[in-house]
């Protein structure tokens, strides 16, 4: 009943949306000049590089659709290598131009082909995984990856036997550069397909549906339709990952993705997605890039120091220790994973004042305690 | 006057980084029932809860009999006579009723036999229910089998958090007054209580507020002060 | 599997997979064992099961071989070092990994065991040993002939035989384990209110790492009777893999908190699996790997379980 408008007592200064000055946008795109060298830059120095480079891109794009299963459904999948092998072999077998270079169009369609049977085929397991509570749903995702794999990926008509199934890439992306820029598209678009989904009233639906299932479905919102969606999504951009896959390796191969090379591969999905922070995009790309670059980062270290026939030979089992150290310390010690490190500066970088303490988001909840991984 | 059997002396403890009991201070006669009110977050399940070993002690003593319980696991605090019927209730709800109270006496097996026999006295429902999956009784039925758990280990003191929780008048009566048998069998009693209806059997009242004792008396002197209703109305 | 005689008769399509998948049943019942006690006891799914038993197999192998500065010494002695190795690893992973998230989402500590797996597999894989090579049979160490008899020309061997049985007394006992000790008791308490137990004076901390010693115990038998020719062998990682998910597979259809479910279970999938591996193609074209149709259908039966009655055959609840 004042005359004037009173502050409300209490009213918390620090959360009030701080405006960044010309100076600060500044300051924060000169920050952004060596993160640009890394990703530019640096893979440009030898085809070595920006094969390994490529290979980082497509790991960052299943840790992203794993990002994408755990924060849409509270779930995790133990069987992620499934849909990659399934966009790199629908993507090779419909281009099928042999080892000729398809034109753009064949090879766009091909693509997209994989995305939408690896979406597909995530559907169907999003129908049954709706009906399975908690942890028996990590089995059967486990299950499907394998199963999968080694069913499908082994239909002689479809993998090419021995040999493979070619993929060769069009001319404007045989350079490995030129190749690389398109897979960083790619995961530009599963960040941007994301980001999108999640500011929508999807996103907010997905919030609700997470912090309170019981009661996001009291309140009208189709609990089981955002958890397929949730499936599709993640099932989408693997699939998209494994059409980038098929043409970087230019061919499919089953022995790539069954039995114990499939099995290894979802471990290390499963390592990278926790690594990485559950929940947090920057994490996971930063995680996918360390493991998909695992072997070249040490294969160089060993190189030097003279260990290299020693690591060579053990190399698998070397990569499963750090792999296995990375994901216990994470899981026992810093459960928020790289994600919660990084956030700081994420922050920073989307305009918020520099802060080292954050009510951070679905990351530490998910591992931390919170209800946000269903078990 | 009876010699102490329990005293707790600027008892400090809390949850995480949250302290909840501020220094709390008070003793209990042996013999005797003591009742603690208070509201919500006052900290009476955490006292109890301290005093039973499930909560680290934070600052102050909390003395059994004259030797200092801190620092002790709840199984040594078993041993030495001190039982709690939790919060909630908390039986094990795919076993048996019977094997509910068996396991009441994980630290004293030779006493088993004994106060099961002296349990199904107090609480004859528990006896024709003692094949049945605890998790399908009633909740007054819950709430016996919990007291009758925690007296199973023939505890000198027992202590009992929030027994009238869920239950109908009738029922809560009713548990009142075999706790009140309890006492005069020889066992002293903490009992935490929402409920006034305990006021009756109360040799000792204490009333806590935020983390402190704001009454420490006889439970007739209760009644008449009326510092309950100010506890309870602020 | 083990089959001696290469003619096709008639019999052999019946007699093969029943052999076959009784000793491959027995071996998934005795990984399922110990998934089942973990689960009941932690309700967690423990990837790391199957590398208590490689570890136990390793070890027994090194001891039963003398391989390095590692001390020759007579077979049972040796796989009882094994038992006992895979019991200790059993053990450190409950104090390191499993105690710091005993209040964290169980999903969590699924996730921990498959960190825990990975890294036995590391240090299994980094050990200077000939990694394909397999641990000797029992029958093998006693001197005696390998195989029991012959049904129809398919044999049956000794050390299937052994599982069978070991499996069936190991049920039993776990059973019985449960049912009438106390500290079996105690496990089923803890996993229902670690809080209440607490208050009734049992010590946690001691069950639950007499829990884990129990299944690195089941783990590490698994492993020495498994870890032999034709098909086992003590490479890293052995276990791991296809053979612990078909194990789950096991435990869930004869119920993942049932003991004797284990058994059941076990024998049921090893059955399943060989049958769908025999000579008949059901589905043409599906045949291209070896194991795809038995992968196939072993998976079927496990979503059918979920779906239909997730407490599978002989489980109490879910």
């Amino acid at each position: 009943m004042a005359a004037q408008t009173e502050v409300l007592a209490g009213f918390d200064h620090a959360h009030r949306p701080a405006r960044v000055s010309m100076r600060g946008w500044l300051i924060r795109g000169l920050a952004l000049l060596p993160v640009l060298a890394l990703v530019f830059v640096l893979p440009a120095q030898s085809d070595d590089w920006t094969n390994d480079a490529i290979y980082a891109a497509i790991f960052a794009m299943v840790g992203l659709s794993m990002n994408v299963l755990v924060g849409y459904t509270g779930q995790i999948s133990l069987g992620q290598q499934a849909f990659l092998g399934i966009g790199a072999l629908t993507a090779a077998n419909v281009v099928n131009t042999g080892t000729n270079a398809p034109d753009p169009f064949t090879f766009a369609i091909g693509i997209v082909a994989g995305v939408l049977v690896s979406a597909g085929a995530a559907a169907v397991l999003g129908a049954i995984a709706l009906r399975i509570r908690g942890l028996y749903l990590a089995l059967v995702t486990l299950v499907f990856g394998s199963v999968t794999a080694d069913a499908i990926f082994t239909i002689s008509s479809l993998n090419g036997q021995d040999a493979g199934v070619p993929a060769y890439r069009p001319t404007s992306l045989q350079g490995n550069f030129a190749f690389y820029v398109f897979a960083l598209a790619m995961v530009a678009i599963c960040i941007y397909v994301d980001v999108w989904i999640r500011r929508s009233k999807v996103g907010r639906g997905l919030i609700a549906l997470r912090d309170n299932e019981l009661v996001a479905s009291a309140f009208g919102i189709n609990v089981l339709g955002y958890k397929l969606l949730g499936f599709v999504v993640s099932g989408a951009m693997a699939g998209l990952a494994g059409g980038v896959y098929a043409f970087w390796s230019q061919e499919f191969s089953d022995k790539n993705f069954t039995s114990s090379a499939g099995f290894s591969l979802a471990l290390i999905f499963v390592v990278m997605a926790v690594v990485g922070g559950l929940g947090s995009r920057a994490g996971v790309i930063a995680a996918a890039s360390f493991f998909a670059l695992i072997d070249p980062l040490f294969t160089g270290f060993a190189h030097h120091t003279g260990w290299l026939n020693w690591y060579t030979d053990h190399k698998a089992y070397i990569q499963n220790l750090v792999g296995a150290v990375l994901l216990l310390q994470t899981v026992i010690f810093n459960p928020g994973g790289l994600g919660q490190v990084l956030r700081p500066f994420t922050r920073w970088f989307s305009g918020k004042p520099f802060s080292l303490h954050d009510a951070g988001d679905a990351a530490g909840a998910a591992l931390g305690g919170g209800d946000s991984v269903r078990a | 006057m009876t010699a102490a059997l329990l005293e707790v002396e600027d008892l400090r403890a809390g949850y995480g980084s949250v302290p909840v009991l501020q220094g709390v201070s008070f003793s209990v006669a042996e013999g005797e029932t003591a009742v603690m009110f208070g509201l919500n977050g006052a900290g009476k399940s955490t006292t109890v809860n301290t005093i039973a070993g499930l909560l680290k002690t934070w600052g102050g003593q909390v003395r059994f009999d004259g030797s200092p319980l801190t620092g002790l696991s709840t199984t040594e605090i078993v041993k030495r006579g001190i039982s709690l019927s939790p919060e909630g209730r908390r039986v094990f709800p795919q076993l048996s009723v019977r094997t509910n109270l068996e396991l009441g006496s994980w630290t004293r097996r030779s006493v088993q036999k004994e106060q099961m026999a002296k349990v199904f006295s107090y609480f004859p429902r528990l006896e024709e229910r003692v094949d049945q999956l605890a998790g399908t009784l009633s909740g007054g039925e819950q709430q016996m089998l919990a007291i009758g758990r925690a007296l199973m280990s023939k505890p000198r003191l027992l202590l009992i958090d929030e027994a009238s929780l869920g239950l109908s008048p009738k029922l809560t009566q009713t548990v009142f007054q075999v706790v009140d048998q309890i006492n005069d069998d020889g066992t002293t009693v903490v009992i935490v209580e929402q409920n006034v209806g305990v006021l009756p059997y109360a040799d000792q009242a204490l009333v806590m507020q935020k983390g402190t004792i704001t009454f420490d008396g006889r439970g007739s002197d209760l009644h008449e002060t009326g510092d309950l209703r100010a506890a309870y109305l602020g | 599997m083990h089959v001696v005689a290469d003619t096709f008769s008639p019999q052999l399509h019946l007699v093969t997979p029943l052999i076959s998948g009784l000793a491959d049943g027995a071996a998934y019942g005795l990984f399922g064992l110990g998934l089942v006690l973990l689960y009941k006891s932690n309700r967690i799914f423990n990837f790391a099961q199957g590398e208590f038993a490689t570890v136990a197999a390793i070890v027994a192998f090194l001891f039963d071989r003398g391989v390095g500065w590692v001390p020759k010494v007579p077979y049972f002695i040796a796989i009882t070092f094994g038992v006992l190795a895979a019991v200790l690893v059993a053990m450190a992973t409950e104090r390191l990994v499993i105690r710091p998230l005993f209040h964290r989402p169980r999903v969590v500590l699924v996730v921990a065991t498959v960190g825990v797996a990975l890294f036995l597999v590391g240090v299994e894989g980094l050990l200077p040993y000939p990694q394909t090579a397999s641990l000797r049979t029992i029958s093998d160490a006693l001197g005696v002939r390998s195989y029991l008899t012959q049904v129809d020309g398919v044999v049956v061997l000794d050390q299937d035989v052994a599982k069978l049985i070991v499996l069936a007394v190991l049920a039993v006992l776990a059973f019985l384990f449960f049912r009438y000790t106390h500290t079996g008791t105690a496990i089923l308490a803890v996993s229902q209110d670690a809080t209440a137990a607490r208050v009734v004076g049992i010590s946690v901390e001691r069950v639950s790492m007499a829990t884990w010693a129990i299944a690195g115990f089941l783990g590490g038998v698994a492993g020495v009777l498994l870890a032999v020719p034709p098909s086992g062998s003590v490479t890293p990682g052995a276990f791991t893999g296809l053979t612990l998910v078909v194990a789950f597979s096991a435990a869930v259809l004869g119920g993942m908190t049932s003991l004797p479910g284990a058994f059941v279970g076990g024998i049921l999938i090893g059955l399943i699996n060989a049958f769908a591996n025999a000579d008949h193609s059901f589905v043409p074209g599906l045949n291209s790997l070896p194991t795809s149709q038995a992968e196939v259908a072993v998976a079927l039966v496990l979503l059918l379980v979920l779906l239909v009655r997730p407490r599978g055959l002989l489980g109490r609840e879910a």
